[in-house]
């Protein structure tokens, strides 16, 4: 299956020290989307506002159901 | 790899299937200084960058890393509710010391077997693994210490097969202050079915349908587990003594100058699990709380083990 713009710039970033400085500064959540559209612009990758959104809030949720999954 | 720098580290063991996988997170310039590392984790977790980019890897993988890259120094036992996150609050002060209060993930770790009972085989290297990959080194950091879930002490063999040079201390109260503040809040180890009856006597499994009762029991194989294991590495400290961790200090073979020494003296002063509070002595409210049925429990299967508890320390003192 072929990976999304996302999937590719998450892996991207967790090989990038600097990219993960500079987007872990960004800790209002706006501004955050904002710079990951960005970046991964920059990189050639197509990444929708609505997708990083999206995976943010199922990652919130999944953290605050985490004891159902321990 | 980027993700394997030392800012990021295991906020726990999530499944895919039947595979477990760790989760990781980045703690950025976060200290471990909350009374417990889940409220550090959680605070970065809810970060939109681990939202994003936290990540999960095979649980296997851990076992190629067994060496922390900082010294672990010691392990902290202890009965609950005892004064042992006083202690951690204490080291983890300074900021040479990383103080991990209970971490999940190495719970979740020894809990493998009751999900998957072939893990029971791979627990000690998954162990070291998992405090390798927990005891990086961010800055000045030089000194690990765990303080464990207090079941743990229930797996102080295992323990000591994982980590067979590292000195150990046992944190104790009079049982009828920790009953009493067990009653106030009941932590879900308390709750019959949590510990796996395997680790508990047959006295607690009867006990099961009274829930002081079984507080009891458990906190009776606690006790007995400490003594049992106590020559192998242990020493036992009584929560009176507190806040002088300097007994503590010694057996975890740290040397602290004395500003270090004041500034663990200064974190004491504050309620260790509502750092914005003064700490104050509640010993005797919690007393004058407990039901008599509490009394007469302790008194019949906790006190003898407590004796026997003090009549270890002072030996170990004199």
């Amino acid at each position: 299956m072929a990976q999304t713009a996302l999937a590719e710039f998450q892996a991207l970033v967790l090989q990038d020290d600097d990219l993960q400085q500079d987007l872990r500064g960004r800790l209002d959540r706006e501004d955050f989307v904002q710079r990951v559209l960005e970046r991964a612009r920059e990189r050639g990758l197509a990444v929708g506002r609505a997708e990083v959104e999206a995976a943010l809030n199922a990652s919130m949720q999944s953290w605050l159901m985490r004891w159902l999954d321990r | 790899m980027s993700r394997h720098s030392a800012a990021w580290v295991p906020s726990g063991i999530r499944w895919n299937g039947a595979d477990p996988m760790v989760e990781w997170c980045h703690l950025g310039d976060l200290r471990a200084t909350d009374s417990f590392f889940e409220q550090t984790v959680d605070r970065a977790m809810r970060q939109p960058f681990n939202l994003l980019f936290g990540h999960r890897t095979p649980l296997h993988e851990l076992e190629q890393a067994q060496q922390a890259e900082l010294k672990l120094a010691g392990l902290i036992f202890h009965m609950s509710r005892c004064g042992s996150t006083v202690v951690s609050q204490m080291l983890g002060a300074l900021e040479r010391n990383v103080v991990l209060s209970e971490p999940a993930a190495l719970d979740q770790v020894v809990r493998l077997p009751t999900r998957l009972p072939d893990m029971r085989d791979r627990l000690v290297p998954l162990m070291r693994g998992m405090v390798a990959a927990l005891g990086r080194k961010r800055r000045v950091e030089r000194d690990l210490v765990i303080k464990l879930d207090a079941w743990h002490v229930l797996l102080l063999p295992l323990f000591r097969r994982a980590f067979p040079a590292v000195p150990w201390v046992f944190v104790y109260r009079e049982p009828l202050e920790v009953l009493a503040s067990l009653a106030r809040s009941r932590p879900a180890q308390m709750l019959p079915g949590w510990i796996p009856a395997s680790l508990l006597s047959p006295d607690a499994a009867a006990a099961a349908a009274d829930i002081d009762g079984y507080a009891v029991q458990v906190l009776a194989c606690y006790l007995r587990a400490a003594i049992d294991s106590l020559a192998d590495g242990g020493l036992l400290v009584e929560y009176r003594e507190l806040p002088d961790i300097g007994r503590i200090i010694d057996h975890f073979g740290l040397r602290y100058d004395d500003a270090e020494l004041g500034a663990m003296r200064a974190a004491a002063l504050q309620d260790a699990k509502s750092p914005r509070v003064r700490f104050r002595p509640d010993g005797a409210a919690k007393r004058a709380e407990a039901s008599e049925e509490m009394r007469l429990l302790t008194e019949t299967h906790l006190a003898p083990l407590h004796a026997r508890l003090e009549a270890l320390r002072l030996a170990q003192r004199s």
